[in-house]
């Protein structure tokens, strides 16, 4: 490692504060290392798909862990026929709505709860208590309310994301600086421009972070409710593939739900660059 | 005008015991006085500006703010300084500025420019842009005074605003802030724990020492301004002022010491 001083081009601001702009240098070093990084992955998943490949029908028989070239296969063929994509389309309705309407309720409700603190203390406890229940047990129950169709699955959904969603919301406006709400008031701001100024941009943090958490947690969700009872959907479609011992096709599922958890999880992300672009201001301080 | 009278401020703490942290505190501030309250940390200082506020209610006496009795948050043409500057990281030195005005139903463009105007009285004019996360301690402490002077308050309140800076910049935000002060007089009630920067900033300083805190001494400071902050430590005046005013000091810290121990 050399340690040889970077040309720096500096400005002294205010207070006889030196301001460094991002040297070209640091730029470059970046970019070699995350060029490392990726390389590094690349080869660590390329050794498991070969280790995945050369112990498959030798050490352990193929209806039970497949191939990597099988599920390759499988895969491409699956997605080009108009049932998987029916699956798809219906997994990806009951994801949408059951983590639509879990994040509406946890929101609402953890921004009620973190204002009103007699309703907390009156349904803090209850809230605990059904959060205690392992909420995939109540799945027959969904299946026996919402009946078989979509709606059993995004009830299911939507109740493991309320309770991420709620408790991320609710810690989130119990940590907001009571010296800024007050500095407000004084300010003169009333309870909606505190609200809409402090509150809620405070809040966008947590709720980001319980967006993000709560991706894969809906698909949870989602899967369990097409085991339990399903006529469709990717769920459906890989304990179909179980039963038939294809193990290519149980394996290609799972792509697929993992290919859709992915892609949520970019939409939030691209969302939360947009609204949380102050976040990563000056850090380079 | 502020008017003190006999103002006792107790709390509870936790194991349910009673702790009178003020005691019967009288004083006055009047118009356009630079009042600078003193005294060593755990005296209640914060707690009687917190008071003056109306962000926690008095346990004995009043507090007269404008011929009205303080009895909740007072929020009518007042500015509070903090020791943080208490910033909106998510918003740019110009729409934090800009937030008083907002408040007050300013049109846009109109509270557009007074905020551009302040930024450059207090020296961020190159810095309007720019989010809080990236700016020194010093710069957004600037940031938070542009805030306050934007609406003109007639009475600001300031809690250790410069603490947590190093001295150097201290000192050069306590000039900026006299000739803000100077060109556009207010009534302030300035908080610190630093004798030098009391004596250096104020009219007259308030000692307050003790536990309860009570007020010891009220001291005109007779220094002629403009003052030259950087270079009044060496006055015969200062050095006058400075013993005679730690000599209420000096009991006090000996007892919390003592208490400590």
């Amino acid at each position: 490692m050399s340690t040889r001083v970077e040309p720096r081009s500096t400005t002294v601001a205010l207070d006889g504060e030196i301001v460094t702009p991002k040297s070209a240098s640091k730029a470059s070093r970046d970019r070699s290392w995350r060029l490392k990084v990726s390389i590094g992955q690349v080869v660590a998943i390329l050794l498991i798909l070969g280790v995945w490949q050369a112990i498959s029908g030798n050490v352990i028989p193929d209806y039970l862990i497949s191939s990597p070239t099988g599920v390759a296969s499988d895969t491409f063929h699956l997605i080009q026929t108009r049932t998987m994509w029916k699956d798809i389309l219906t997994t990806s309705q009951e994801l949408v709505l059951g983590y639509a309407i879990g994040v509406v309720f946890g929101v609402l409700v953890g921004i009620l709860m973190g204002s009103v603190k007699f309703l907390s203390g009156v349904f803090e406890p209850i809230i605990a208590g059904i959060n205690g229940i392992p909420k995939i047990a109540l799945a027959p129950l969904f299946l026996l309310w919402f009946g078989l169709g979509i709606w059993s699955k995004v009830a299911q959904a939507s109740m493991i994301v309320f309770f991420v969603m709620y408790y991320n919301v609710y810690m989130g406006m119990l940590s907001i600086s009571p010296m800024l709400v007050k500095l407000f008031q004084v300010m003169g701001a009333n309870r909606g421009y505190v609200a809409r100024k402090v509150v809620l941009p405070s809040l966008s943090v947590p709720i980001f972070a319980g967006l993000k958490a709560c991706v894969p947690f809906a698909m949870i969700g989602v899967i369990v409710g097409e085991f339990i009872a399903a006529d469709r959907g990717v769920g459906y479609f890989v304990l179909q593939a179980t039963q038939q011992f294809d193990s290519a096709g149980l394996f290609s599922g799972i792509i697929i739900m993992v290919a859709m958890v992915l892609i949520g999880m970019r939409i939030v992300t691209f969302c939360q660059n947009r609204v949380l672009y102050w976040q990563k201001l000056g850090n380079d301080r | 005008m502020l008017e003190f009278r006999n103002v006792t401020k107790r709390f509870e703490t936790p194991g349910g015991q009673e702790v009178t942290v003020l005691q019967d505190v009288s004083f006055t501030v009047d118009d356009d006085e630079f009042c600078v309250v003193v005294g060593p940390s755990g005296c209640g200082k914060s707690t009687l500006l917190n008071l003056a506020l109306g962000l926690v209610p008095v346990s004995e006496g009043e507090i007269i703010h404008d011929g009205k009795r303080v009895e909740s948050i007072v929020s009518s043409d007042v500015g509070y300084i903090t020791q943080d500057a208490n910033l909106l990281p998510w918003s740019t030195v110009l729409e934090n500025i800009m937030s008083p005005l907002e408040i007050r139903g300013v049109p846009k463009t109109e509270r557009r420019a007074t905020a551009r105007e302040w930024a450059e009285a207090v020296g961020l004019g190159k810095f309007v842009d720019y989010y809080p996360g990236q700016l020194s301690g010093g710069m957004q402490k600037r940031c938070s005074i542009a805030r306050t002077m934007v609406y003109d308050p007639a009475m600001i309140y300031m809690d250790e605003p410069f603490g947590p800076l190093d001295a150097i910049t201290r000192t050069i935000l306590q000039e900026t802030l006299l000739n803000l002060w100077q060109t556009r007089r207010k009534t302030i009630l300035f908080i610190t724990h630093d004798l030098v920067e009391a004596i250096a900033l104020g009219d007259t300083v308030v000692v307050i020492n003790g536990q309860p805190g009570t007020v010891k001494a009220k001291i005109p400071i007779p220094l002629s301004r403009p003052r030259e902050i950087r270079h009044l430590a060496a006055s015969t005046e200062f050095v006058d002022l400075h013993t005679r005013i730690w000599s209420y000091l000096e009991p006090g810290v000996e007892s919390n010491a003592g208490e400590l121990v």
